[in-house]
């Protein structure tokens, strides 16, 4: 029996996703309907005190994979166990409870508070919906929480049209937290700010995590950002994970050639080194999700493709350590 | 917190110009409300026997200091019976409404937030009653069921609610793909609480402004019915029928008809514009 390398390897997943696939049913330019499948045999366990970063092009299936995560969308096949308990088999209080710890902060923070709320209604509305505790208590419990993410008195009393885009997005995140929850899944909560309230919403979100003991998933394409707050990384592509490893070791040791794409991507400040790196951004676009390339779905677009590309899916497969990679060649 | 602090400076103000500024003719239209209210209140009280009095000498007389409307053709004074005429006016007018707003904010609700095969039913009533003539309709109730004050109302708000339903529909609809109502969705909120605690509340602004045209509509569908004689019986004043009576005369004695016009085309007026200038105040999304 070999010795745990970190307490963390006797703890339970809090979120465990099995083989899920989502699928939608959307209309044809021809007329009829086609199978869009969203995400596809996805499996992925978010354990306690870890954040996960989902990343790829937009299309990718990583929303819809984080909307799954809060029981927002009923994955078509597959299951998604809270704490090894699976979420469609509970009852209906044990469902609601367990949603409760699995929250989820939105992109776009004009538009996810109701224009009709003040803000110390709406982010008290996830305690109103529970039923906990006493108004004395939702009240003071709103006031703490408003407090954490930076915001005062003089806020709550606000309506959203009078605060700004990362004022909205700190109410957003108090919305989230205002349950306890344990994993709070954040749907490229930067991408609609500017860039001084992106850097204070990262380093807010990292306080938060090592204060409140939450596990993240951080859904987003920018990898700056991810660089600070991941501890993991799934690049997902078509729907797919191609591959999942440490986040420490990702910007020196990502295998799959669309992860390395996707580092290439990011611009860095050296002409030259950014000019010799352009010849390596990917090229083409992403196929359609509703008609995707047989064999790999990365093959099409994939400078490493061969003839068995066309035919066999890779699995995610074992590399070192904990890493997986879905690719024949890497 | 150090990443607080920017966020604790600034606080946008809320107010803009656009609520600001009004309109000086809204305080004529807010106080032709206020006077056709206390009209409908109080007048019966104070001429009530004056509406109803007739005086066979002074039929058709033309404005004078002793009848400022003037007096219709069995001598009554006209402005009497519309302070009088303005009771059973409103109350079928607004009972009318209401009726239509209850019935069309459910159905245009439920179609829209439920789609499906509700949405469908529905929209297909809101057809059938759209391709039947509204006058047509009320004729043939009023013909069957008789006529009151009760009757007349609901058969005004039968015809009115579709108009309701459609705007509350489309309002739904655009409102369903909002992002706080998933963001209320993603911390339990069930159907009940997203309908009457997120889709109504910011159903408000619009439904306001189809009730004060549709409350026009009602005041001038009132007069036609009483105009057909279908409204309103005499002796009991209301401005439809006081128009109608004046039918006659309206090459000799153009005030019998002129007044209860003037009376109906301002209310109309005054409702439609502070109806729209509630929009503005209640709006959030204009401010």
């Amino acid at each position: 029996m070999s010795i745990p390398a970190s307490p963390s390897d006797f703890a339970l997943p809090l979120l465990q996703l099995d083989d899920v696939c989502v699928d939608f049913q959307v209309p044809k330019a021809q007329g009829g309907k086609a199978t869009l499948r969203a995400v596809r045999n996805v499996s992925l366990q978010v354990m306690p005190g870890e954040s996960i970063a989902l990343v790829g092009e937009s299309g990718c299936g990583k929303s819809t994979l984080g909307r799954v995560m809060v029981g927002l969308i009923e994955p078509s096949r597959g299951s998604v166990l809270y704490r090894g308990r699976a979420m469609n088999a509970l009852n209906r209080r044990d469902q609601q409870s367990a949603r409760r710890m699995l929250q989820m902060v939105f992109q776009n923070p004009y538009g996810a508070l109701d224009p009709r709320f003040r803000i110390h209604r709406s982010v008290r509305e996830p305690l109103d919906i529970a039923g906990l505790g006493s108004r004395a208590e939702r009240r003071e419990k709103v006031a703490r929480v408003l407090g954490l993410v930076g915001l005062g008195p003089r806020h709550a009393a606000a309506y959203p049209k009078q605060l700004s885009g990362g004022q909205l997005q700190r109410v957003g995140i108090a919305r989230a937290i205002v349950t306890s929850p344990e994993v709070l899944v954040c749907d490229e909560v930067t991408s609609a700010l500017d860039v001084s309230a992106k850097i204070q919403i990262t380093e807010l979100l990292v306080e938060l995590g090592r204060e409140l003991n939450v596990s993240y998933v951080f859904i987003s394409h920018d990898l700056g950002i991810v660089r600070q707050v991941a501890t993991r990384i799934a690049v997902m592509y078509l729907g797919r994970i191609v591959e999942l490893m440490d986040a420490a070791s990702f910007y020196r040791g990502a295998l799959h050639p669309y992860s390395r794409a996707l580092l290439n991507s990011v611009p860095i400040p050296d002409p030259q080194l950014q000019r010799d790196r352009l010849s390596k951004i990917l090229v083409g676009e992403v196929p359609s999700p509703t008609d995707p390339p047989s064999g790999c779905a990365f093959r099409s677009r994939c400078p490493l493709a061969q003839n068995i590309c066309r035919e066999v899916d890779p699995a995610l497969t074992p590399r070192k350590g904990s890493h997986l990679v879905a690719c024949h060649f890497c | 917190m150090d990443a607080a602090s920017p966020a604790m400076a600034s606080l946008k103000s809320g107010t803009s110009g656009r609520k600001g500024r009004i309109n000086p003719l809204l305080f004529f239209y807010l106080g032709w409300i206020a006077a056709v209210l206390l009209a409908a209140i109080v007048g019966p009280w104070f001429f009530g026997d004056d509406a109803l009095r007739q005086s066979l000498g002074q039929r058709l007389k033309p404005p004078s200091l002793a009848h400022l409307a003037g007096t219709d053709a069995v001598g009554r004074d006209i402005l009497s019976r519309i302070i009088v005429g303005a009771r059973p006016t409103l109350i079928i007018a607004s009972g009318g409404v209401l009726i239509g707003l209850g019935l069309g904010t459910v159905a245009g609700t439920l179609a829209g937030y439920f789609g499906g095969f509700l949405d469908r039913v529905i929209m297909a009533l809101v057809d059938i009653k759209l391709a039947f003539p509204t006058i047509i309709f009320a004729i043939g109730t009023i013909a069957v069921v008789g006529t009151s004050t009760a009757i007349l109302s609901f058969v005004i708000g039968l015809t009115g609610w579709v108009t309701f339903a459609r705007v509350q529909r489309a309002v739904v609809l655009r409102i369903k793909v909002q992002p706080f109502m998933e963001a209320a969705s993603a911390v339990g909120a069930s159907s009940t609480r997203l309908i009457l605690l997120h889709i109504l509340p910011n159903s408000v602004a619009p439904l306001l402004v189809v009730t004060s045209l549709d409350l026009v509509r009602v005041i001038l569908l009132e007069a036609s019915l009483s105009f057909l004689g279908l409204g309103v019986q005499p002796p009991t004043p209301s401005w439809g029928g006081m128009i109608n009576a004046g039918r006659d005369y309206l090459q000799t004695a153009w005030w019998v008809s002129l007044a209860p016009g003037l009376a109906i085309m301002l209310t109309a007026l005054s409702i439609s514009r502070v109806g729209d200038w509630l929009r503005d105040v209640l709006d959030p999304d204009l401010g």
